[in-house]
This record gives C-alpha cells, structure tokens and sequence, in this order.
C-alpha cells in the first residue's frame, strides 16, 4: 500500500501539466522545442523518473514527503496527470523510463548502479529495444540475437558476443545514451534475454522516424 | 465452423467500388465515396452537393481545387491519406457560405439560411467519416490479417475482434443516426444526434487506430487517414455552441 497521498501528488503536479500543454504545439511542430520546455525548468523529468533513493539529491517533495516515483500507482498517477498536458512529453523525457523497470527487476547490483548513475546525469534519455520491424506485437518471435563476434580482424584474438538485429518504434532511441535491448540467446520462447546497450557501442545505428502524433518520443 | 477472419479481400486503399464520385446525389452515398475513394473525392462530392458553409469564425477543410467560402482565411494544410486538404477559417463575426456574399465584399450575418448550409454541410462531412472510418477499419484488418502473435493470426485474436465488432457496430449507429435522406437533400438531424454521430466515430476510429499500435503513429497512410478523421470531427462534428447552436431542439 502507498504511503504517498496521490491525491496530493495529483494536485503538485497540475500546474506541471497546464505547463506541458502550453509548450505541446510547438513541440509537436517540432521536437526539438522539447529542450526549451527542459530548459524552462517547469518539468522536474529526473525527479519525476523513478530514481531508486540515493541517485538524486533532492526527491520530489509533496507536502514535505519525499515521493520517488517508484510504485506502479505513482507512475500511474504521474503519466495520467502530466499526460493531461502532452502525453508525448511524458513518454519523451529524459529518464530510466521503461528500461528503469526492466533493470530493476533484472540487472545484478553492479549494472543497476551503472545504469541509474548514467541516467542521473541532466538530460539522459533511455531506450526500450523490444519491437523489431514486422514482429510489433509478437516479441516471443523476435529474431535479434547474441552471437560469437568471431576473431576480431585487428589481432585475431575473440570479439565476444555481438548483438545482431534491427529493433523499430524505438522511442528516444536516437538520442538515448543507453537502453535494454531484448535478444534471443537461444531458440525457443524462453531463451530471449535482456541487455543493457551504451549507444556510444560500434555498431549501434539510430534514426527518429517521421510521426504524425506522440512526436516529442522521436520514435526510431 | 470456422470464424475466422481470413476470406480474401480486395484492397481497399486502390481498389474502386461502384460508386462514382463524380454521380453522387444523395448526402449518404458521401459515405461509399470516403470509404472506396477517400476523403478528396468525398469532400469534392459534399462540395457538388451542397455550397461549402461555415459559420464565423469556424474552420472547413476542403480539397485544394474545392473553392472556400466567401472572405475565408487560409489557416494552414493537412495532408490526408490520398491528397492534401486546405484548412479556411470563416471570418470571425462574419458568415460564409459559397455564393452568400452580399456582393459588396462583406459576407452577410448568420442567418437562417447561412446556419442550415452551415449545417447541412457538417451532415455531409459526418456521413464522409462515417466511410473514413470504415476505411480505416478495412485497412486495420487488412494489416493485422497479415501479422501473428504466439502462431495464432492477429486479426483473430479476441481483444482484436473485440474493437472490429465494436467498430462495425459504431459505423452502423452512425449510419442509423444519420438517416438515410432523400437524393440530394439531407433530413433534419438534431444537434444533439450530430455530437452523438461525431463522439461514436470519435470513439471507433481512436480504437481502431489503436490496432496499428506505433506504426499507428508513423507518417503514413493508416496516421494520415486517423488524422483527417480526427480533424473532420474538431472542424465539422458539432454544431457550434452559442445563441443559435448547440441546442437539443436545433436541425442540421
């Protein structure tokens, strides 16, 4: 049961809604007017991100409480009020996002700390690679995969595993800095894992497709 | 017994029904021409149909060779699934309707006569997205036919058939409301059955956009075919509120 008063946290962060929804036509027109809505201030994205306590120096206060944002109804209470304003903006603002979830649940300690250190920096977006082009609702038939890299050309000793796919309707994906990528490490339905991916990683190609709605998610 | 969806079809985004665009004489038939032609060739019939109205201030979108009404202002293009449509903005404190200038280049007021236009062309853009809807629903089906999940095809999963069999129940509630009038003439429809007609088709084609999940969202056909009907619903979908509008007892 949450101890935060939702009720409370709804009536905190209307303002920040009518404050999206003065800037959403210009980001829709374009997106890359998300930086000046950022750049306002008016939207506490990191402090509104799900950080575990301890990756922020000064969590969301409502009525003095501190509220992480990292129950389900929190989340819930966070999107539905904010989305009010400009959904695109909830789903497009820097932050662990879908992959802070996955990683919770599924990162040993070492890689969580990486990711929420990483994503605690002003203006780190994050992606979830899940939806691959043709297979958007059947992810248990996904087809990227982890294989042996071979001998690296260089020097002939191992590469190491290498990610191999193509993943679509990415959102953040072009400007993220890392996300989880879902892979199949073996054939069958349970044998798709979940790997954290740094864009910055040979090999990793992004682009924003062009979308009439949701526009500042800058789906790729 | 099967039920499944899986019978052959023709696609709807080229193939060309019997209705002819260009010979239609009744408001309802606007809703074949939308759904076997799409919304140029359906707003061009309205256009042929009945003179192009708007009330001051209200918006109309309209095919580019579809002349606006008197004094409209050019607020901007939409571009729609198979063209481009302008959006006019009539003059605010100014009514419009094609030829109902007072000839010294002032538009009338409102009058009743500029309000029924008004309203008998927001009947004809409601039957236009009754079959934008209806191609957007064939064009859903058309896609998810062609894709699975877990072996089994998406189009007959239940959640899926769910939103077509509402869809289809929503297009034929619309159709109900908005009668079926004589050649040429729509029928009274109160203001009220209007916003019924607009929040139905709002709901359905909202649903059904749903179905394309995010290439939904991707500048394409299926988007810009969402969009248009969206739009259709803010520019035309109710009669504007005020003195004369809105009301239960006022006929489109």
């Amino acid at each position: 049961m949450s101890t935060v008063d939702l009720d409370a946290l709804r009536d905190h962060l209307r303002p920040v809604g009518a404050a999206l929804r003065g800037h959403a036509l210009a980001i829709d027109a374009d997106p890359g007017a998300l930086h000046t809505l950022l750049d306002s201030g008016v939207l506490p994205y990191r402090e509104l991100g799900g950080f575990p306590p301890g990756y922020l120096d000064d969590p969301l206060r409502v009525r003095g409480v501190p509220v992480h944002v990292r129950t389900c109804v929190e989340r819930v209470v966070v999107a539905e009020t904010l989305a009010w304003g400009d959904a695109s903006v909830v789903v497009g603002a820097p932050g662990p996002s879908m992959s802070g979830v996955v990683v919770d649940d599924l990162a040993d300690d070492e890689q969580r700390d990486r990711f929420y250190e990483r994503v605690a920096q002003p203006r780190t977006w994050t992606f979830f690679g899940l939806t691959e082009p043709d297979r958007g609702s059947d992810a248990a038939a996904l087809e990227t995969a982890v294989a042996d890299g071979g001998p690296d050309p260089a020097d002939g000793g191992p590469v190491g595993p290498v990610l191999r796919g193509h993943k679509k309707y990415v959102g953040n994906v072009a400007r993220a800095s890392l996300g989880v990528v879902f892979a199949r490490h073996r054939p069958g339905p349970l044998g798709v894992g979940v790997y954290l991916v740094d864009t910055d990683r040979p090999g990793f190609d992004a682009a924003p497709l062009s979308t009439t709605g949701m526009r500042a998610v800058q789906l790729g | 017994m099967s039920t499944d969806v899986l019978a052959a079809r023709t696609d709807p985004r080229t193939s060309r029904g019997p209705v002819d665009p260009d010979a239609v004489t009744s408001t309802a038939e606007l809703r074949d021409v939308a759904r076997e032609h799409g919304v140029v060739a359906a707003l061009t019939a309205l256009a042929a149909l009945h003179p192009v109205a708007a009330l001051p201030g209200e918006c109309v979108l309209l095919p580019d060779d579809v002349p606006p009404p008197a004094g409209a202002a050019r607020v901007g293009v939409v571009a729609s699934d198979d063209g481009a449509l302008v959006v006019w903005r009539a003059r605010p404190g100014a009514a419009a309707a094609d030829g109902a200038s007072t000839g010294d280049g002032e538009p009338p007021a409102a009058d009743d006569a500029v309000r029924a236009a008004d309203a008998a062309w927001r009947v004809g853009v409601a039957w236009v997205r009754t079959g934008l809807c209806e191609r957007l629903t064939e064009q859903a089906v058309e896609r998810l036919r062609g894709r699975s999940v877990g072996g089994t095809t998406t189009v007959n999963l239940a959640p899926v058939r769910l939103v077509l069999a509402d869809a289809a129940l929503a297009h034929l509630e619309a159709q109900s409301l908005l009668g079926r009038p004589a050649a040429g003439r729509a029928a009274p429809v109160p203001a009220a059955t209007l916003a019924r007609v607009t929040a139905v088709l709002d709901r359905s084609s909202r649903a059904v956009h749903n179905l394309f999940g995010a290439s939904g969202y991707v500048d394409g056909e299926a988007a810009r075919l969402a969009r248009t009907i969206d739009l259709l619903g803010h520019a035309s979908g109710t009669l504007p509120t005020g003195p004369a509008g809105g009301r239960e007892e006022q006929h489109a």
